[in-house]
């Protein structure tokens, strides 16, 4: 003989069980993890120290406003620039050949050390000098690279632009 | 008749490919990409949208629509020279100016993203077209879902899904104003339009422009980010973008790592029993969207409301957790020991004192068949008694007792395919497009653009009445009169199918002179239908190519609710409607597992897959396998369970996932009867009504948290995947079942439901090839299934369910609708409704679902309401012999005259309408007669609020046309079509026309 009923009487684990709970969950997994834990603790310390941990926190409570700024001040044309100059030298150097790049830079690297013990003598070069170091074959060969290298470079300037 | 294969040049190789396809097609067929974004969904079909221009090929030297160019043998067709390159890089370039590719930080950034996928593909690097933003703000009125005009590509996939798919005609791109955009109806608010929430469009967009809102801020890692920040970093990224193609890197890396927090399960829908299966994409505990996919066997994209945006119940805080025990008049929480103990002892008991038939057991439609399976097991071996039942007792079991007497299966003939193919579709009895929306849309798709017939015979002129060629309206209880008459005509024609009969069909001659006294006239004087009407259903069955019936709850329900099912099988038996494709009987199921619950066993008279438990071989063959003895004797249904606990036959009850407290009939009675049981087991996922009354309350767990399968109203069994773990204590059914059997010392060790699967496989012959491997993914089975696993979508195509293998014409008689007398002087029918499902304890934990819908209303016709001086949201008390509600009233041309509807979707006692019906049954089934009944009406205020919010479909003003209307947009001033770019501009590298 049941009547339809609709008291649930509901054992809410009160506050303070709830978090004893909580309590008992952490500690174990505190427990289990030990060693890792007081590794990140030491790293932390040293956070704290160089206040770094202060800094993190002004930026994360203020993360929105500086967001909005620093996305702000990201977004002007000299920020543009700076960012498709960036891509543009890594496509640049993408598109590379390694070992020319190589050779040019070995090369590069060769003559600023012969120009860094130029620079240490104290004697004027004269224009026969001069001449007369254009004569040389490493010099010749540098020069007609260059050259080379200025043909190129104008003709791919003289381009017309595409549609 | 096979036709001969085309085989054409494509790129470098020749492709053979069937007459009749298109390029786009044939490539597809053999796995090559071909980008067409708006060829990207198979169910709408390839090339009838033409809006995307991205699929654009070199066909003996002219650029075409691969989506359009049908494949002609020795054509030479270039997906990859420069100019078709260039055409469909131009087509895309077209695209991006209506879109801003900001990928990593959208919300559709999942790997599926069809504008992204092909702007990556045709490695698009700039923006050609600047990008301008259009002049409209984004719709977010609907609760469901947002329209963001400026992502909006205008393909008009979600234009041609709503109008050629779902069919509700709601969307259209507007092409004649300066900006196109989508509008809704003509141009009002989502909210506010006659959209059915069945998220069709947000499902086919191939971006973000129409999203689930439950998706946005929650898919992405940067999603979320504040707009003051978000639309900045946007233009920042334009600004310095080095070619899309280091964006789509970022995008694709970041869509990657999605794919560790959003799980994709795939499920099959627990609502209605059209058996829709989709992804379920959860991020922990969150829904994040139902995402359905075109490899779903029974309904590819589709979804309803209740299925795309239904699903808030499972995290609902109202879920019951823990067990319950009834304590001095209230219930306190249990663990599952105590419960379990105290179930088994208080079983074992009554069993011992009374006898095991002092047991009753009902089981639910809404759980799994594995489920179903244990459950029957559950009685018949531990506690040996059939006394077994579903809620099918409360709506099919009439249609399935027709069709066995017939054709001698009770299911659906053929599948859902079956019904779009067919010539004519008769719908008797039933309103697909509120209780089976999904399969309602291949009759009103097929109905629109395929010249399929309608014929629709119901009280209420429900959308597909109002879509129909033919609506007829016969006096209430009458259907199989005029179904008879009509069987009648058609002898008398000589249009009846004789080969068919002579060859397949026993008991002609004595079921044609059964036929006598269905005349014309005596046709038209009981069912108030014309005889021209009728006679033009004849001519209209006459002609057709194939004749599929369905029909429902307004045929079964009732006195003669077998009969009339009798009635429409011989009348598809005389045709020779049956064993053909487009053809055939279909009894729509209302749950999504109503089928399966009564394939599976939970029936007082019949094991799995039907067999009977009074045969001594199939009896022999449980008991040796359960090792245990089962009585021989049918227990009891249902309905006799609750009078045997009226006359203190039964004493206790277990019953799970059933609302019988609010759906079996005459509910005053049912409770009463709940009222004196000594002990009463209920097993739900939450505190129903039924609940109310019992002893021990079980926290059960839905489809989403568990394993299993379900059998849709094709016979299609699918398998669904656990999406969560199950909440609190909760737990599936099955594992609930199987605690309790081993309480009572039985000694069940079923890990998994595939194992359970894989029992009931070897005991019932029909479902003998049955295997979850079978049914991994999207695979599907429908029954009878072969030991190799061979299935049947198409029964009787040799032979009919009976030893001979033919079919027996049944001879059936009218058996009048009960009357309640004069007094009673309005008819009242009762049903679903499209937004809440049944009466709605699951769905109303969806707040869009609320919102658009809810209360429950009383349809009133403007004759009575003139009559009565009565508006919409007056206040009425219906009184019937048995029962009193009080509702709000809706006026509407949907009802005639002096006859009501009223939906059930309430919990509140005082609307439900079984407050109202009576305990008299079919006569054969014992299924109630919810559909007889009338009742007076009392004007309690005249005016009020309407019951139905302004926000609900029904108020809106659908714009009917064929899909996207791509004309238009051909049309426009601003339009240039892809060739002529391509031609004008010179685009094409190395190939411009130099002299030199």
């Amino acid at each position: 003989m049941a009547k339809a009923i609709t008291q649930i009487n509901i054992q809410e684990k009160t506050a303070e069980e709830k978090q004893q709970q909580i309590q008992k969950d952490l500690l174990k997994q505190i427990t289990d993890n030990h060693e890792s834990i007081q590794t990140t603790l030491e790293i932390v310390e040293e956070l704290q120290q160089a206040g770094m941990l202060d800094m993190a926190k002004g930026l994360l409570r203020m993360r929105e406003k500086i967001g909005s700024i620093s996305i702000d001040k990201i977004n002007q044309p000299s920020m543009h620039h700076l960012i498709k100059n960036g891509f543009h030298a890594i496509e640049f150097i993408g598109r590379v050949e390694p070992e020319e790049l190589e050779k040019m830079m070995n090369g590069v690297i060769h003559g600023m050390e012969r120009m860094a013990k130029e620079t240490e003598k104290d004697e004027e070069t004269s224009m026969w000098k001069m001449f007369k170091t254009m004569r040389d074959p490493h010099v010749m060969t540098a020069l007609s690279y260059l050259t080379a290298f200025l043909n190129g470079m104008g003709e791919e300037m003289g381009k017309k632009k595409p549609h | 008749m096979e036709k001969k294969k085309v085989t054409f040049q494509f790129n470098n190789e020749e492709i053979e490919t069937n007459p009749g396809r298109t390029i786009f097609e044939a490539c597809r067929d053999k796995d090559i990409f071909m980008p067409g974004i708006c060829s990207s969904q198979p169910d709408l079909g390839v090339g009838v949208i033409k809006t995307c221009d991205t699929c654009y090929v070199e066909v003996n030297g002219e650029l075409q629509r691969s989506c359009t160019t049908e494949v002609k043998p020795g054509m030479t067709v270039n997906s990859e020279s420069e100019k078709a390159k260039a055409a469909q890089l131009e087509g895309m370039s077209q695209i991006l100016k209506n879109h801003e590719l900001y990928c990593t930080v959208c919300d559709n950034n999942n790997g599926n993203c069809e504008v992204h996928n092909t702007a990556e593909y045709l490695q698009v690097d700039h923006q050609k077209y600047e990008f301008t933003p259009k002049p409209y703000p984004p719709d977010n009125s609907h609760p469901n879902y947002r329209y963001e005009p400026d992502q909006c590509i205008l393909c008009g996939l979600c234009v041609e899904a709503c109008q050629d798919l779902q069919v509700s005609e709601v969307l259209s791109i507007d092409w004649e104003r300066k900006e196109p955009r989508v509008i809704w109806d003509n141009d009002v608010p989502i909210d506010e339009s006659s959209c059915v929430s069945c998220g069709h469009c947000v499902t086919v967009c191939p971006c973000n422009a129409l999203m689930e809102k439950s998706m946005l801020g929650e898919a992405g890692y940067m999603t979320n980010i504040p707009k003051n920040v978000l639309e900045p970093m946007i233009d920042l990224t334009k600004e310095v973008e080095p070619g899309y193609q280091g964006i789509f890197t970022i995008s694709n890396v970041e869509a990657s790592m999605r794919e560790d927090r959003i799980d994709r399960t795939k499920t099959v829908c627990t609502y209605c029993g059209v058996g829709c299966s989709f992804e379920v994409w959860t991020k922990d505990r969150d829904i994040l969207k139902i995402q359905p996919q075109p490899d779903a066997p029974a309904n590819g994209i589709s979804t309803c409301v209740k299925g795309k945006f239904g699903w808030d119940f499972v995290n609902s805080d109202e879920r019951l957790t823990t067990p319950l025990i009834r304590k001095n008049d209230a219930f306190v929480e249990a663990t599952w020991d105590e419960a379990l103990s105290l179930i088994a002892e208080k079983f074992q008991t009554i069993k011992r004192h009374h006898g095991a038939d002092a047991l009753g057991f009902v089981a639910s439609s809404k759980c799994s068949n594995e489920e179903n399976y244990l459950f029957q097991k559950l009685a018949r071996s531990v506690f040996q008694t059939n006394n077994v039942d579903n809620c099918s007792r409360y709506c099919q079991t009439p249609a399935s007792a027709g069709l066995m007497r017939t054709v001698g299966i009770g299911g659906d003939s053929g599948t859902i395919k079956d019904i779009a193919n067919a010539g004519l579709v008769i719908v008797v009895g039933a309103n697909p497009s509120e209780s089976h929306p999904v399969l309602a849309t291949r009759i009103k798709r097929a109905n629109k653009l395929h010249e399929q017939k309608l014929v629709v015979a119901d009280l209420r002129k429900n959308e597909l009445a109002e879509r129909a060629d033919y609506h007829i309206h016969p006096k209430p209880g009458t259907d199989l009169v005029w179904i008879s008459a009509v069987t009648k005509y058609i002898f008398d024609q000589g249009w009846d199918d004789s080969e068919f009969l002579k060859n397949r069909v026993n008991n002609v001659e004595e079921y044609k002179q059964s036929l006598e006294k269905y005349t014309m006239e005596y046709a038209e004087e009981i069912t108030g239908l014309s005889k021209d009407n009728m006679i033009a259903i004849a001519e209209m069955i006459h002609e057709s190519k194939g004749t599929c019936i369905l029909w429902a709850m307004g045929v079964t329900q009732h006195i003669g609710g077998t009969d009339t099912s009798t009635a429409i099988a011989n009348l598809l038996l005389v045709t020779g409607n049956f064993g053909k494709e487009g053809a055939g009987a279909y009894p729509l199921r209302g749950h999504n597992n109503v089928q399966g619950a009564s394939d599976f066993g939970t029936m007082p008279n019949f094991f799995p897959g039907y067999e009977p438990v009074e045969d001594d071989e199939v009896r022999k063959r449980y008991e040796q396998a359960w090792q245990t003895k089962i009585p021989k004797e049918p227990g009891l249904n249902n309905h006799q369970v609750v009078e045997a606990i009226d006359d203190k036959k039964v004493k206790a009850m277990y019953l799970f996932g059933e609302e019988m407290a609010l759906v079996d009939s005459n509910i005053n009675y049912v409770h009463g009867a709940f009222e004196k049981l000594e002990f009463f087991v209920v097993q739900d996922i939450f505190f129903s009504k039924t609940a109310q009354f019992a002893d021990v309350v079980l926290p059960a767990a839905p489809s989403l948290e568990k394993e299993g399968t379900f059998t849709n109203t094709e016979r299609r069994i699918q398998r669904f995947y656990k999406v969560f773990e199950p909440l609190g204590n909760s737990k599936p059914d099955w594992e609930i079942f199987q605690d309790i059997a081993n309480k009572c010392g039985a000694d069940w060790h079923y890990d998994s439901p595939a194992e359970i699967m894989d029992e009931a496989a070897k005991l019932a012959p029909a479902f003998a090839g049955v295997s979850y491997k079978r049914l991994e993914n999207w695979e599907s089975q429908l029954w009878p299934v072969n030991k190799n696993g061979e299935d049947t979508p198409l029964l009787y195509k040799d032979s009919f369910g009976f030893p001979d293998g033919k079919a027996r014409l049944f001879p059936v008689e009218w058996s009048e609708p009960f009357e309640a007398g004069t007094e009673y002087d309005l008819h009242l029918n009762n049903g679903r409704l499209l937004e809440q499902f049944h009466e709605g304890n699951m769905t109303n934990k969806s707040e869009g679902i609320t919102h658009k819908a809810p209360n429950p209303w009383l349809e009133v016709s403007h004759e009575l309401a003139e009559e009565r001086k009565i508006k919409t949201g007056a206040l009425v008390r219906l009184t019937s012999p048995y029962g009193k509600v009080k509702v709000r009233v809706l006026i509407t041309d949907r009802v005639k005259g002096k006859e009501l509807y009223l939906p059930m979707n309430t919990i509140e006692e005082i609307q439900a309408v079984n407050k109202l019906t009576s305990s008299y049954h079919d006569k054969d089934t014992h299924t109630p007669n919810y559909k007889e009944m009338q009742v007076k009406m009392d004007v309690l205020e005249a005016d009020g609020q309407s019951p139905l919010p302004s926000v609900n479909f029904r108020f809106g003003n659908p714009q009917p046309h064929i899909g996207v209307e791509v004309d238009k947009k051909w049309k426009r001033d601003d339009f240039t079509s892809v060739p002529e770019v391509v031609e004008r501009e010179d685009i094409i590298d190395g190939e411009s026309n130099h002299a030199n």
